[in-house]
């Protein structure tokens, strides 16, 4: 029993005894007490009553005869009171004495008794009613004689249930005496039984659980041999403990990792021998044997594919023949390209030999060898045991290195091939070179001879390039010069367009004054407005029409300018002086600073007088409120002359400044537009600037600060008027 | 003043308080004459941004000039309209045809009732002050 149980069970076996063990303990203990207390209530509500009642009346009968005594002695109404009282308390005493229930002994007792008692409490009343008078010593006596008896048999009663009640107080002792003896032997029998039952338990575990320590030891350090034989127990193999089960466990796990060690070491030993060598010989039969000896077969037979046929390359234990792909079950097996079992023998040699009488094999099994999508070889086993499916799979893993090893020597082949063939072109490929070398001389050559030719071409080339680099350059030029065309038409339009808006206005004035003059030819005030709107508007339109024909005159190159040697001082004097009303309508002022030297330029004063007054009058247009124009003059150490007009005006944008002298492009020609001009003055100024051997120039900071024009006129060459 | 009226009552059938705008003084002073002769109260301004500046509503009727140094034309209909929407606003400009699209067109988009070429024969003027002064129908 102690192998079949598993360590769970033994400990619910020793425990579940402990249990019994203490239930019994309990029920003994527990009947003990009862017993003891049956005793006690028997005791407390029987016996002791009765006792107790019987010497109720014993008490009551001695007072009644203290109460005749003393209504003898002393016969008052209040002792004779007295006495009936204490009768009457006798009687009543001696009433719930008989009420009481008794037992069949106490009852014939108690029955003697009663009679006897009675008797005396009636003599006693008939004593009292004969009264003090027939009282004597004879009736006295005969009294006292009857309550001796009575009282006798009473105590006769008392004497039975004293003893009752000590019986029944012995009977209790006795008991608790005897449950305390009980219960400290059935502790110690409790105590015992665990002890017992402990020791048996934990040793019917330990033994297992030991074991079972000592087996994860083994295995720990791999030994599972030992571990093994420890979990095996002797005689019992169905043991279902958990060393039974680990010990089957061990088993299998044993066996199969001894198998699968094997096979290891076959694999290894077939792949050991697939690449061992390059010949295939060298290859197959260790190969061979290798797989014999883990599948223990007997019979071997190794053949390698050769086109249709299969030849055999190492056999074990017979001799073999080539045969055809397709024949018998090594042919089939190349064929259907999958293993083949046949549990029949196959012929003659498949036989084992056993000492001296021979076997066949019943088991032969064909596996195929197949890399790259061909039957290399096909390895065929024979045995006298069964060959199942894991000698399938094994012999398939194991062709499937063969496979590697034999593909290999044939891959070794074929380089062998390739290297003899490589030297061969190889040598070839030096004859061939030689020659190219030859060619590629004379190639050469020819080379020098092109390459010459070819920088000629360069050079030719090269100079067709410059042609058309010069060629677009032209282009180039001729379309800048278009678009300059283009821009002057342009900007041709434009004046034309603010040439009109400049006529329109003085036109609507005239006209509108003309009106006015029709129509208040009474009214002299109106008139005298009107003819002067009429008179300066006029004027207006004839300085226009005069700049435009300067305009035309510059266009056409037919201006003419009547030289002489002046003083441009005094042309700046008069210019300003011109400049003076203009100046105070635009609320700003001319400041003229002269040098000491003389300033003589040859040219034209009205002209001269013409370019410094645009030069102001344009300085002043655009100059900024209250900001006097300033105009200077210098004359250099060659004795030429330089003017500047400087305001601290609007300036000019950077890209205006570029054009600003090109005719008929006013800076702001846009819609804002609101300074009156055409934008001729400084195509005027440059051109008439430019007649006299002269340059003007213009600079600005930008928008906003201000302008400065600045004009050079070269030292008079002494020629006078011409 | 008293003799424009008698000489041209024909044109002035309802008195209308004229603000004549240009930058132009000569135009301005003819146009003053011109009014005046034909009976129309008058008030001028050479400065734009003086017109841009009033509150209470000048005159009945707006003459402005398109381009001006001061102020743009376009940027006082637009407003003139949007303070009184009743003012009547008549636009003339002398560059509004030739140069760079027609900007008369352009301020009756922004609000212009009337338009004028600079120069104008008065009697087309005051056709439109006319025009302009009738009660809306």
């Amino acid at each position: 029993m102690k192998s079949r149980l598993k360590i769970a069970e033994r400990m619910a076996v020793g425990f579940g005894l402990m249990m019994v063990v203490l239930v019994i303990f309990a029920w003994v203990i527990d009947r003990r007490a009862q017993k003891i207390e049956a005793a006690r209530r028997e005791l407390t509500t029987r016996i002791a009553p009765l006792r107790e009642a019987a010497d109720a009346v014993q008490l009551r009968f001695l007072n009644a005869a203290i109460g005749v005594r003393a209504w003898l002695v002393d016969p008052t109404p209040e002792a004779l009171l007295r006495l009936r009282q204490q009768v009457v308390e006798a009687r009543a005493a001696l009433l719930a004495l008989e009420l009481m229930q008794r037992e069949p002994d106490g009852e014939a007792v108690f029955q003697k008794a009663r009679p006897l008692l009675e008797a005396y409490l009636v003599e006693c009343q008939r004593f009292v009613e004969r009264g003090q008078a027939s009282a004597n010593e004879a009736s006295e006596q005969a009294l006292t004689a009857h309550r001796e008896e009575a009282l006798a048999a009473l105590n006769e009663f008392i004497k039975l249930q004293r003893n009752k009640r000590d019986h029944a107080l012995i009977a209790i002792q006795q008991a608790s005496n005897d449950a305390e003896q009980g219960t400290k032997a059935a502790v110690a029998l409790a105590l015992v039984l665990f002890l017992l039952l402990a020791v048996l338990t934990v040793h019917s575990v330990r033994e297992p659980a030991r074991r079972l320590v000592e087996v994860a030891r083994h295995m720990e350090r791999g030994d599972w041999r030992t571990a093994v034989e420890l979990a095996s127990v002797p005689g019992d193999r169905t043991a279902r403990d958990e060393l039974g089960i680990l010990r089957h466990a061990f088993v299998s796990a044993a066996t199969a990792l001894e198998r699968r060690e094997q096979r290891l070491k076959t694999d290894m030993l077939v792949a050991r021998a697939a690449g061992s060598g390059l010949s295939r010989e060298g290859i197959a039969q260790p190969a061979l044997d290798a797989i014999c000896a883990q599948l223990q077969a007997e019979l071997g037979v190794l053949f390698r594919a050769e086109g249709a046929q299969l030849v055999p390359v190492a056999t074990k234990g017979l001799t073999a023949t080539p045969v055809k792909v397709g024949e018998g079950l090594a042919g089939r097996a190349a064929l259907e390209r999958r293993p083949q079992l046949l549990t029949d023998s196959l012929g003659p040699e498949w036989v084992v030999r056993r000492g001296l009488q021979t076997v066949p094999a019943q088991n032969v099994l064909a596996v195929p060898i197949i890399s790259r999508d061909e039957v290399l070889a096909v390895v065929v086993i024979g045995s006298l045991a069964k060959l199942g499916a894991e000698a399938v799979s094994f012999l398939e893993v194991s062709a499937t290195q063969l496979a590697v090893g034999l593909q290999n020597v044939a891959s070794h082949e074929q380089i062998k091939k390739l290297v003899a063939e490589l030297g061969r072109q190889g040598e070839q490929i030096q004859a061939q070179n030689e020659a190219l070398q030859v060619q590629n001389e004379e190639l050469q050559v020819q080379g020098e001879e092109i390459r010459t030719q070819n920088e000629e071409l360069q050079a030719q080339s090269e100079e067709i390039k410059a042609q058309n680099d010069e060629l677009s350059l032209a282009t180039a030029r001729l379309r800048g010069q278009a678009e300059v065309l283009v821009e002057e038409d342009e900007r041709k339009t434009e004046f034309l367009g603010v040439l009109a808006h400049e006529l329109r206005n003085p036109l609507a004035a005239i006209s509108n004054s003309l009106f006015a003059l029709t129509h208040a030819r009474d009214n002299p005030a109106m008139r005298e407005r009107a003819e002067q709107v009429i008179g300066r508007q006029t004027r207006l339109l004839s300085r226009l029409i005069e700049d435009l024909l300067d305009v035309t005159r510059i266009n056409s190159g037919k201006i003419r300018i009547d030289r002489e040697v002046v003083d441009l001082a005094a042309v700046l004097r008069a210019a300003v002086e011109d400049c003076k009303g203009a100046a105070e309508r635009a609320g700003t002022r001319v400041e003229l600073q002269l040098p000491a030297d003389q300033a003589l330029v040859e040219g034209d004063p009205v002209r001269l007088q013409q370019v410094m007054g645009n030069l102001i009058d344009n300085a002043i247009k655009f100059g900024g409120d209250q900001q006097p124009v300033r105009v200077s003059l210098e004359v250099n150490d060659d004795r030429s002359t330089e003017v500047k007009v400087c305001d601290d005006g609007e300036g000019i944008e950077a890209s205006v400044l570029k054009r600003l002298f090109v005719p008929f492009s006013q800076a702001d020609t846009s819609v804002q537009r609101h300074r009156s001009g055409l934008g001729l003055g400084l195509a005027l100024v440059k051109a008439l600037v430019e007649l006299h051997g002269g340059t003007v120039k213009a600079f600005s900071a930008g928008l906003g600060r201000g302008a400065e024009f600045s004009v050079h006129f070269p030292s008079p060459t002494g020629r006078g008027s011409g | 003043l008293i003799a424009g009226k008698s000489i041209t009552a024909r044109y002035a059938v309802v008195s209308m308080r004229i603000l004549v705008v240009d930058d132009n003084a000569d135009v301005l002073e003819s146009m003053v004459l011109l009014l005046q002769s034909a009976g129309y109260e008058t008030q001028t301004t050479n400065d734009g941004r003086k017109a841009l500046a009033m509150n209470e509503q000048p005159a009945d009727l707006l003459i402005t000039d398109l381009f001006m140094p001061d102020a743009d034309g376009f940027e006082l209909i637009a407003k003139f309209r949007q303070r009184w929407p009743k003012m009547k606003i008549l636009v003339m400009s002398g560059g509004g045809t030739v140069v760079r699209g027609n900007y008369l067109a352009l301020a009756v988009r922004f609000g212009a009732d009337a338009t004028m070429s600079k120069p104008f024969e008065p009697a087309e003027l005051f056709r439109k002050l006319e025009t302009l002064s009738a009660p809306v129908s």
